[in-house]
């Protein structure tokens, strides 16, 4: 059950990318970046699919290149937003995270976990990480038509932003450079 | 010399919420130390008991890793900018088990 504390805002065009950027993945795990404002609540007004950089276990595991996280960050800016948490997908499980997600959380981050399966996508569910207690904390999500987020505060815009899914022109996603330098 | 310091989300507590910040040195390691005396707490968060960058601490001079720079010892010049980059990962469902 959600805790009590700020509701995520979600545009319900993003919650649908996120749903396609899961199929699309499925068995794999999808990932991404979510754009947004942290005020009185969490509004996340953009999604940004990324390039799974595990590619030795997309199946159960992702990494996000840094320098997409920088690019993006440094863009969002500009909008006036920044890059408020991650989105990824659970192929098979529930939508909490796992011990994986919590050895590698950050607090202050909203991390989305969408459920998918064969017949397609299920359930999306956020959470926090709160450093004190070393748990992650269910956030109560409200879904909300994009146009409606714009509106609230003031943007005239018509449509969300989107990127391409990565790997949706049918090439395989490649590995940044740094994410080889790594391994 | 001021540089401009990109804060991420998770060290924002550290800012009092601020994006970012302004701090002064030669090099990223000057600049690191400067970013600490002006806002404790740094130095706990990116540094190990080593003393080293700890390895899920990334660091970009402008659109540059500084990975591949020199690292800590990237000379930096005014109107430079720095940003702090957390490494993200995660996942886990062929094992799953609910962890929250």
């Amino acid at each position: 059950m959600p805790s009590r504390g700020p509701v995520v805002i979600l545009g319900r065009e993003q919650l649908a990318q996120i749903n396609e950027h899961a199929r699309q993945a499925y068995p794999g795990e999808c990932c991404g970046l979510l754009i947004g404002v942290r005020e009185s609540r969490i509004e996340v007004r953009g999604a940004h699919p990324a390039v799974d950089q595990n590619l030795d276990r997309a199946r159960d595991r992702y990494q996000l290149d840094p320098r997409e996280i920088h690019q993006v960050d440094v863009a969002s800016e500009r909008e006036g937003m920044e890059v408020i948490g991650f989105y990824h997908s659970h192929p098979d499980h529930p939508p909490s995270p796992s011990a994986t997600d919590k050895e590698h959380a950050w607090p202050g981050y909203v991390y989305l976990i969408s459920s998918v399966t064969a017949t397609g996508p299920g359930e999306t569910r956020a959470w926090v990480y709160y450093e004190p207690l070393g748990r992650f904390i269910e956030r109560a999500v409200e879904v909300v038509p994009h146009s409606e987020l714009l509106r609230e505060c003031g943007i005239a815009i018509a449509a969300a932003p989107r990127a391409p899914l990565p790997g949706a022109d049918g090439k395989r996603a490649k590995r940044s450079p740094e994410a080889n330098a790594r391994r | 010399m001021p540089i401009k310091v990109r804060i991420p989300t998770p060290l924002q507590t550290l800012t009092q919420g601020e994006q970012k910040v302004a701090a002064a040195g030669r090099t990223v390691r000057d600049l690191l130390a400067d970013l600490e005396s002006r806002y404790p707490g740094f130095k706990q968060r990116l540094y190990d008991d080593s003393g080293s960058l700890r390895r899920f601490v990334n660091g970009y001079v402008n659109d540059e890793d500084i990975r591949f720079l020199d690292g800590e010892d990237t000379a930096l010049k005014e109107e430079d900018e720095l940003s702090i980059i957390p490494a993200v990962a995660g996942g886990g469902s062929l094992r799953w088990q609910d962890a929250r």
